[in-house]
């Protein structure tokens, strides 16, 4: 579940999996000194003696810290293992072992993409009724009456609620 | 004062205005129970319908919505982990997993009761004490309200469980996300790429749907084939009773006392007492590991405070014309609309109205218990359906809150990435929770200590200035000695468990 | 040729008011490009039931508040130039985008004004402890000690921004400008006596100067039209000898290419609605009366505005 405690031993596929995140975490405060100021703007003290990039500066500074710190345990804890271990191996053994639920993560994020895209230039009941079917669909739903019937429903809900109802500019 | 209420009742016992107040309410909690959905929204939309109204019937109308979308944006936190407020979130930590482990209808039952009394409580001293509550509201300068931030913010590790470096690193990068688009004091554009969107900064209905609602999805769909508690074949619903809530008095008297003192505080309210009261109660609980798996009083304390910001937001809109909140400011423009004028003099022009809007409260508060008891079993039968039907509704909903917040497609992409992104992170044990956090109280507390360090001057010792700063100092520097000292005592335990 | 040229136009034209003939014919969007719940959003949703009366269509008001306001002003912007999409808001708000962002759209010219309907001076206030009676006053004592006086405004970069640098450039006044988040924040701390003035779009406070909580020490542009008969002769800002009229007229736009006749009949439409009863009564009970401009004085005024923005931003605000 998305807040269980980690209670078993990490392995180096685990431990691979924070390296990432710990360079991401770099790239987010390290990127934030280059991209804090588009505009170019004055960078003039103002009366309280701080200026607009103080305090994000300041938050990315220690962000920067604390992901060098992780990133460097996350290296220890990697090194320390003595487990063979190869990157390319465990990635494709992983994505051949939870094919099913990799496919559903990543259309699940296409569809609503798509939904998003299709947001104000198709009329919103129907769109929505075919998301919700597309849906059930992606979620391994046979029961084609069902969900034709649900889509339906659902779709004309949401148009009752969100067009006639709150007048949502769709 | 006691006539005025008298008076107010009896005019809120007129059966039109009882009718409107309830309708409000039950509509309140229906919008409020879909994810993404907020207060604000609602009400905006019976603007028009009440122009035709007198003035107290469309309030009433209005305050039903208010009342009713507090709690109802609790059931949706509870059953769908997918808030609508800031506020519900923080009732999601421990109401998601009571509602995994098949306790829905016990965590709807907490929290019905809970937003009860923390609404009773708050009505009590705003009536008795308006005075006070509007001074709170006056005198609470910049200063005030960015210790009380970061009181809140100095809670995280209340908030992490095993590792407090990734409780603090999804903070900062809360507190980053929280200072994109422009700076509140001086206006200057900061990580916005030189995009327009980003302008404003990231909505926040987008982040709170893209953190809680998309990732959840996205999370829960390797559970898609398993049988959870939520569906199994004989399901009974079990409400708590009311011994079994008032067993709990620490957690509601703290959330009640922290909801309507600092729900007075405008612009830190009902975000800063909820998160506040959780804290507190999980730091003096006699069995904190249990708070984020499913322990009642985490259900509890935020939601009585949630609820007890009622009376504090309302007295100073009330008296004096300043707006606790989104959904208060919208009501000073229906003041207008209606005729009236919000300000020093209301209580005087518009005693009748004053009083009525007084009145309704409380009885939108008993309104909100009882429809909420009897809506229990059926939101719990709706929402204990398969996650292959519930899912693919869920997301409608909160693609539809994202795209309400500006009535812009920008945020639905926002919600989308940002469930990418907290999903990602929540599997390598980075509470999103922690994120949120930031992305609501940074922006509070860089705003207050710059305006209150340029009223002073840059004079630091502003925040030692007056005795109630000295005490929250103290107040903070205690809690940062208590959260190491507790993160040095889980590591050597857990060490020790290995 | 010529006659060819000509006999086309006739055509067109006839056939253009032909087909708008019937507008309107379904409701009109009216948006706001702010959130629901401030000044220029009371001020459209007090308007638009007799906007609507007038038209005899249903008129909703939409709030698109994302980009610091740009965002509603570009869905205008991009709108079909039909007639059922408008903007709504304050003028100064639209030249303070344009004149200090970099923005996708001009005040000017951008879009098509359709008429102002209510017009209010930005004016200085102060708390009656602080026991200031004139702007001079504030001045002079400022002067005496740059830098320790506050001037508390509703944020940057708008008119209040702008009338704040305009005393204090032309006058040299020497005030420390603390700008706060939006109107509301501002409030809270001018009855809480946080600041030495508040400079503020009227008629908000007005409630507090009757009760005689604070008091009008000066003003952008002339308070003859607001509904407390005391400050109707505060002197303003030209009195003091400050060349600036600072203030905001909330009104309609039209994207660009909006036939003639759709506005001619909208123009007809916000006049009626400007005028009624009924809006006269809301910004009665606002604290202003009500004013009309035409498209035309409303574009004049627009010149105006941002002739002034030009000069004090060239001037005290170019940093």
């Amino acid at each position: 579940m998305l807040t269980a405690d980690k209670t078993k031993k990490e392995k180096k596929s685990d431990i691979i999996k924070d390296i990432l995140i710990g360079f991401v975490i770099l790239i987010i405060s390290v990127g934030a000194f280059f991209t804090y100021n588009p505009a170019g703007s004055s960078l003039d003290m103002g009366t309280d003696g701080m200026n607009f990039a103080t305090y994000p500066l300041g938050v990315a500074t220690l962000l920067t810290v604390l992901g060098l710190i992780y990133l460097a345990n996350s290296f220890l804890k990697f090194f320390a293992l003595k487990e063979n271990y190869n990157f390319f191996n465990y990635f494709f053994q992983s994505i051949k072992d939870n094919k099913s639920l990799y496919l559903k993560r990543v259309n699940t994020v296409i569809l609503l993409i798509i939904y998003a895209l299709f947001l104000g230039e198709i009329n919103f009941l129907l769109l929505t009724s075919t998301f919700l079917f597309l849906g059930f669909f992606l979620y391994d739903r046979r029961d084609y009456a069902l969900m034709l019937v649900l889509s339906a429903l659902g779709g004309s809900f949401s148009y009752a609620l969100f067009v006639y109802f709150l007048k949502l500019p769709i | 004062m006691f006539e005025g209420l008298m008076g107010g009742f009896a005019n809120c016992f007129e059966p039109f205005n009882l009718l409107l107040l309830f309708l409000g309410t039950f509509l309140g909690l229906l919008v409020g129970a879909l994810p993404g959905l907020s207060s604000p929204m609602a009400i905006i939309i019976l603007l028009p319908v009440t122009y035709s109204l007198q003035p107290l019937p469309a309030l009433l109308t209005m305050i039903g919505v208010y009342v009713g979308t507090k709690l109802g944006g609790s059931f949706s936190a509870i059953l769908l982990r997918t808030p609508g407020t800031p506020a519900g979130a923080c009732t999601a930590l421990d109401g998601f997993p009571m509602a995994e482990k098949g306790q829905s209808g016990l965590a709807l039952g907490y929290a019905t009761y809970s937003s009860f009394f923390g609404g009773v409580t708050s009505w009590i001293i705003a009536v008795t004490c308006i005075p006070f509550i509007s001074g709170i509201a006056l005198k609470s300068s910049n200063a005030d309200i960015a210790l009380i931030a970061i009181m809140g913010l100095v809670m995280v590790s209340a908030f992490t469980r095993g590792s407090m470096l990734k409780g603090f690193i999804g903070v900062c990068i809360g507190l980053l996300i929280g200072s994109m688009g422009m700076d509140r004091t001086d206006a200057i554009e900061r990580f916005t790429f030189g995009s327009l969107d980003l302008l404003s900064g990231v909505p926040f209905a987008a982040a709170l749907v893209g953190l809680f609602g998309f990732a959840v999805v996205i999370s829960d769909l390797s559970l898609m084939k398993s049988t959870s508690e939520l569906v199994t074949t004989k399901f009974k619903i079990e409400l708590p009773s009311t011994f079994d809530f008032l067993k709990r008095w620490k957690a509601w008297s703290i959330g009640g006392f922290f909801g309507s003192i600092i729900g007075a505080v405008p612009g830190v309210g009902a975000d800063g007492a909820t998160w506040l009261s959780y804290g507190t109660v999980k730091n003096n609980s006699k069995n904190p590991e249990d708070f984020g798996k499913g322990e009642p009083d985490g259900v509890v304390a935020p939601e009585t405070a949630n609820n007890a910001t009622t009376g504090g937001t309302m007295v100073p809109m009330l008296t004096l014309g300043i707006p606790g909140d989104a959904s208060t400011a919208i009501m000073i423009g229906a003041l207008y609309l209606h005729g009236l004028q919000p300000g020093v003099t209301l209580m005087k022009t518009g005693a009748e109205v004053v009083y009525g809007m007084l009145a309704g409260l409380l009885l939108a508060g008993v309104f909100m218990f009882v429809i909420a008891m009897g809506a229990i079993r059926f939101f719990v039968y709706v929402l204990r359906q398969h996650r292959s039907i519930l899912f693919p509704f869920v997301m409608v909903f909160a693609t539809m809150g994202a795209f309400a917040s500006y009535n812009e497609y920008f945020p639905v992409y926002v919600a989308i990435f940002l469930g990418v992104f907290g999903f990602l992170m929540e599997e390598r044990g980075f509470p999103v929770v922690t994120i949120v956090l930031g992305v609501i109280l940074g922006p509070i507390i860089e705003y207050n200590t710059r305006v209150a360090l340029q009223v002073a001057n840059a004079d630091w010792t502003t925040f030692i200035d007056t005795w109630p700063r000295i005490i929250m100092i103290g107040i903070i520097a205690f809690l940062v000695f208590n959260e190491v000292k507790q993160g040095l005592l889980r590591r050597k335990l857990s060490k020790q468990k290995l | 040729m010529r006659i060819l040229i000509l006999g086309m136009f006739f055509i067109f034209s006839t056939l253009s008011s032909f087909v708008f003939a019937a507008y309107p014919e379904k409701a009109i969007r009216v948006i706001v490009p702010y959130k629901a719940g401030g000044g220029t959003d009371s001020i459209a949703r007090g308007f638009v039931g007799a906007f609507s009366k007038a038209a005899g269509v249903d008129v909703v008001i939409t709030n698109v508040n994302g980009g610091a306001g740009s965002k509603g002003i570009i869905q205008v912007m991009k709108s079909k130039p039909d007639g059922y999409t408008l903007l709504l808001t304050g003028s100064t708000d639209m030249i303070g985008l344009s004149t200090f962002r970099k923005m996708p759209f001009k005040a000017i010219g951008s879009l098509k004004t359709v008429g102002g309907i209510y017009t209010t001076p930005t004016y200085v206030l102060a708390h009656k402890d602080r026991g200031y009676k004139s702007l001079e006053e504030v001045i002079a004592k400022s002067k005496a000690n740059p830098g320790t006086l506050i001037a508390g405004i509703g944020g940057k970069f708008g008119a209040h921004d702008v009338l704040a640098n305009a005393v204090n450039g032309y006058k040299n006044a020497g005030f420390r400008i603390v700008a706060y988040d939006g109107g509301a924040m501002l409030k809270k701390a001018t009855i809480a006596n946080e600041v030495d003035i508040c400079i503020i779009h009227s008629p908000v406070l007005l409630n507090e100067v009757k009760a005689g909580l604070l008091n009008v020490i000066g003003t952008g542009g002339s308070l003859a039209k607001i509904t407390y008969p005391p400050i109707q002769n505060t002197k303003t800002l030209r009195d003091m000898g400050v060349p600036a009229d600072v203030g905001v007229t909330r009104g309609l736009w039209a994207p660009k290419g909006t036939p003639k006749e759709v506005i001619q009949k909208l123009e007809k439409f916000i006049a009626a609605a400007a005028n009624s009863a009924e809006f006269k009564k809301f910004g009665n009970n606002f604290g202003f009366a009500p004013k009309y401009y035409t498209s035309s004085q409303f574009l004049d005024l627009l010149n105006l505005e941002q002739g002034v923005y030009n000069d004090i931003k060239g001037k005290f605000m170019s940093k």
